[in-house]
């Protein structure tokens, strides 16, 4: 079998990244902030691509371990001239074609096969969100497997600001990025036809969603076969507050701080819009981040790197908290289910850290007490928001 | 005598006195430390037996007795992005990845000294640095991945060499590792200047890893550069250029950079004039010598620069410069020099290298022998079938005229002949760099291409009291083998 022939058509970019080697993508490159190994890095990756051109080396188990472990943010691409997403996602599905995967990332596109959630969520039997459906409505309602499955408040609380809506609740395809990212392509493709058919059936004319990762991928794989406009909730929000529907006052004064998920601001282009929300609240004052906009970095879930290798992806997120800490933020807001979910497990678990007490001789075992509470709290936008209306 | 070859044991052996989350050696991380920024064709790859990323000296320490035990060959790596070789392992052994060193260890503010652990990035501590309002100038254009233990050990050039110098004028103490596994202090402290002894840390700048691994540097560092004006002026011949600098320097103004840029070097900069315009700048057919200057100032009022900046564009003229008008044209040479920022990012490394590789020789030629050494360098550089891309000439010591020289070229890295040719055309400038009494190397050093022939060519008698220096510190010759010195001096065969 031809040596990874997706990776190969590449192979003048990645001989250009042989021959420059600035290292731009080792800077900063989250994976190699955790794992300190030129190898993790972007200039490290193609080198090992061009190692298995040259047949330096074998496609064995740790050249699988290096697909997996790039979390495909795109930090590395805004400092680069060359398209190293594309090239590491064609390295992922080179391997996948080989058969060669990562045996937790099988257990999601498994449950994609089975349930057509990464959940194992029965989706026939499901709980779906009360959410008032009308299927006349132009504005078609995207949930994603996420929101619907773990987060159904942000769900219904989005719904109710947007008002007259579609919602196709337990029929609502799941928009297999899951597939995307990790290399399954072919998979992807061959459910692609039957995602656009669902969609063009609805006849709507945008398709609002709360997930970035649904958001970028309608808009890179579906939204022209659908002939329907992919929008974030933040950009309808964000309108709402233009127009003076929606006015936000905080009791107290409060040091907010926004995380960019990749898919919405570097792939996606929002990166203003959540901040000048923000900022529309009365005592609310603003941060930034150290790495923000569209230097942002990724909270840790990058192509399934939480399920994959869950030990480098908390670092990540560790790392994401400190810089919120350094900033002087109390909180982290972004708008993305995955984001939300590893951030607060990287909060908690900094908050373990430092909460660390030994066990002295009246320790309760039966009752022992609560987990402590991280100092910055991470917290869904609209979630925040809701409660300080005016 | 033979180098050892690294064992199952002896990585056992590495991993039982460091810890085994810190030392690799699947085939992947072997790979991935298998090259730097250097001219070498498809074949030629060496691939290290085992990467280990220490994070202490001590760590360092211990793994190299090991390696001394066993005489096998340790090469130190840090940015990865030098273009001769140094940093690759030619010899295998073990692959150093001294970035995992990578901590402040002391910002003192009021003796403004810096002291790191070696692995760190030059941009890394100047990120440190800010909170205290403090800089460290050394600013060669691949910061974002060079260490400070890569710069020592390079001497690599600075943008703002002609104000604040190089590694040299900045280092005041070290520790270093040396071949046998011991540590060592040597410098200054924080000192200034000295008179004591011999100046051990100005020996390990330029040492390329032959004589240990440095570990930990303290570095003298400055107030944040709070303005600055940037300009480009043509000149009709390369020495009126040299003499502009000159009669800058002797008026009493402080000039922070000053680059000489023959004229097909330009093209090399002007990406974001073409951006806008569609076309490559029109330059005067008069225009030899493009120069770029830059002043800066601690002051936040800008009356100091601009003062400097005017006088010196005065200057210029009465040596028949034309100031550059288009802001694109000087913007892209600031944007390769300094800021790295590059809208689009579109910058002329990976583009300029789609189809070749660039490569440089870096001899430093005496100040009035400039024209001679630029018509040998087209003259060679077509001999042996190379790409013109022209020259850039550096001035790397504080206030004075102080050539470090890039004769640059872009050979065929899919033609093992024509990257033979480079190092041919390597050779010959050297050889003319000697004839015009001026040196091989300023700041790519020896590393693997000049190492062959370096000592009979450059040093002849004194050759052999380096050699000494070398078996002082690492007697068994197994730091960085293959660099500066052929490891037949060493008492090894290939």
């Amino acid at each position: 079998m031809e040596e990874l022939p997706k990776t190969k058509k590449h192979i003048e970019e990645i001989y250009t990244c042989n021959r420059t080697r600035c290292g731009f993508c080792i800077q900063k490159c989250p994976v190699y902030e955790v794992t300190r190994l030129e190898t993790y890095s972007s200039r490290g990756r193609t080198l090992v691509a061009r190692g298995i051109f040259e047949g330096t080396l074998p496609v064995d188990e740790e050249v699988v371990k290096l697909a997996n472990t790039c979390l495909l943010c795109g930090y590395c691409e805004k400092n680069c001239a060359l398209d190293n997403t594309e090239i590491f996602r064609d390295f992922k599905q080179d391997l996948v074609e080989r058969g060669l995967t990562d045996e937790y990332i099988e257990g999601g596109v498994e449950s994609l096969e089975k349930f057509g959630n990464p959940f194992r969520q029965d989706s026939k039997n499901r709980e779906v969100p009360e959410i008032k459906s009308n299927p006349k409505s132009k504005t078609l309602l995207f949930g994603g497997c996420t929101y619907s499955l773990t987060h159904q408040d942000t769900l219904v609380l989005m719904a109710k600001l947007l008002g007259d809506v579609q919602y196709l609740g337990a029929e609502e395809p799941c928009c297999m990025n899951l597939l995307y990212d990790t290399g399954h392509m072919k998979e992807f493709e061959e459910k692609k036809d039957e995602i656009v058919a669902i969609l063009k059936k609805t006849k709507a004319k945008e398709i609002v969603t709360g997930c970035p990762t649904c958001y970028r991928q309608i808009l890179e794989s579906y939204a022209e076969d659908v002939k329907a406009e992919p929008i974030h909730f933040i950009k309808k929000l964000y309108q709402m507050i233009k127009d003076g529907k929606l006015k936000f006052e905080s009791k107290e004064k409060i040091t907010v701080t926004w995380h960019d998920p990749c898919h919405l601001g570097r792939f996606g282009g929002i990166i203003d819009e959540p901040r000048e929300i923000i900022k529309s609240v009365k005592n609310v004052k603003f941060v930034e981040m150290e790495n923000h906009g569209l230097d942002s970095h990724c909270c840790g879930s990058g192509s399934g790197m939480m399920i994959s290798y869950p030990e480098i992806g908390i670092e990540i997120s560790k790392k994401r908290y400190r810089e919120a800490e350094a900033a002087g933020a109390e909180i982290m807001l972004t708008f993305c289910p995955t984001c939300e979910h590893t951030l607060q497990k990287g909060a908690s678990v900094i908050a373990r850290e430092e909460g660390e007490e030994e066990f002295d001789d009246d320790y309760d075992f039966d009752n022992p007490p609560p987990p402590p509470e991280p100092k910055i709290k991470v917290l869904n936008l609209l979630e925040w928001l809701l409660p300080l209306k005016k | 005598m033979k180098y050892g070859k690294i064992t199952p044991e002896i990585i056992k052996e590495i991993k039982n006195a460091v810890g085994k989350d810190i030392v690799f050696d699947e085939k992947v991380h072997r790979m991935a430390y298998s090259r730097d920024w250097s001219p070498r064709d498809d074949k030629n790859t060496t691939l290290p037996d085992v990467v280990v990323r220490p994070k202490t000296t001590e760590q360092v320490a211990k793994i190299v007795e090991i390696a001394n035990k066993y005489r096998i060959p340790v090469t130190p790596m840090g940015g990865l992005t030098g273009m001769g070789g140094g940093a690759v392992p030619i010899y295998g052994g073990i692959a150093f990845e001294t970035k995992g060193l990578n901590q402040v260890l002391e910002i003192d503010v009021e003796n403004m000294m810096a002291t790191v652990q070696a692995g760190i990035t030059l941009w890394d501590l100047n990120q440190a640095l800010k909170a205290h309002g403090l800089y460290f100038p050394h600013e060669p254009e691949s910061k974002k991945a060079v260490t400070v233990g890569s710069s020592i050990a390079c001497n690599n050039d600075s943008t703002f060499g002609i104000r604040h110098g190089r590694m040299v004028d900045h280092l005041s103490n070290a520790v270093i590792v040396t071949g046998e596994g011991k540590i060592v202090r040597v410098g200054r402290r924080k000192a200034l200047c000295s008179d004591s002894g011999y100046q051990l840390n100005w020996l390990l700048v330029g040492a390329e890893g032959t004589l240990g691994i440095v570990t930990e540097a303290t570095v003298k560092v400055i107030p944040i550069q709070k303005t600055r004006m940037v300009d480009m002026i043509v000149f009709p011949s390369l020495k009126d250029s040299m003499n502009a600098i000159r009669d800058i320097i002797h008026s009493g103004l402080a000039l922070e950079s000053a680059h000489i840029n023959c004229k097909q070097r330009l093209k090399f900069y002007t990406h974001s004039y073409k951006e806008k315009h569609g076309h490559e700048p029109e330059i005067p057919d008069w225009a030899e010598a493009l120069l770029g200057i830059s002043f800066a100032s601690a002051e936040e009022s800008d009356e100091v620069v601009k003062f400097s900046r005017d006088y010196a564009i005065k200057i210029c003229e009465r040596n028949k410069g034309l100031i550059v008008k288009e802001v694109e044209i000087t913007d892209g040479w600031w944007a390769s020099k300094y800021t790295v920022n590059f809208t689009p990012f579109k910058q002329k490394w990976p583009d300029s290298q789609r189809e070749k590789k660039f490569g440089a020789v870096d001899c430093g030629i005496p100040i009035g022998r400039i024209e001679e050494a630029y018509d040998k360098f087209l003259e060679i550089a077509k001999k042996y079938n190379q790409q013109i891309l022209g020259m850039c000439i550096y001035h790397e010591r504080p206030n004075r005229l102080s050539p470090s020289i890039s004769f640059a070229v872009f050979n065929d890295d899919k033609d093992p002949e024509n990257v033979q040719g480079f190092y041919k055309y390597v050779r010959e400038m050297c050889e003319v760099a000697i004839k015009l009494e001026g040196t091989s190397a300023t700041y790519i050093g020896d590393s693997e291409f000049k190492t062959p022939w370096i000592g009979e060519l450059e040093h002849q008698e004194s050759y052999e009291y380096m050699l000494k220096i070398k078996k002082a510190f690492d007697p068994n010759g197994i730091m960085n083998p293959g660099k500066k010195f052929p490891i037949q001096l060493l008492g090894y065969e290939e």
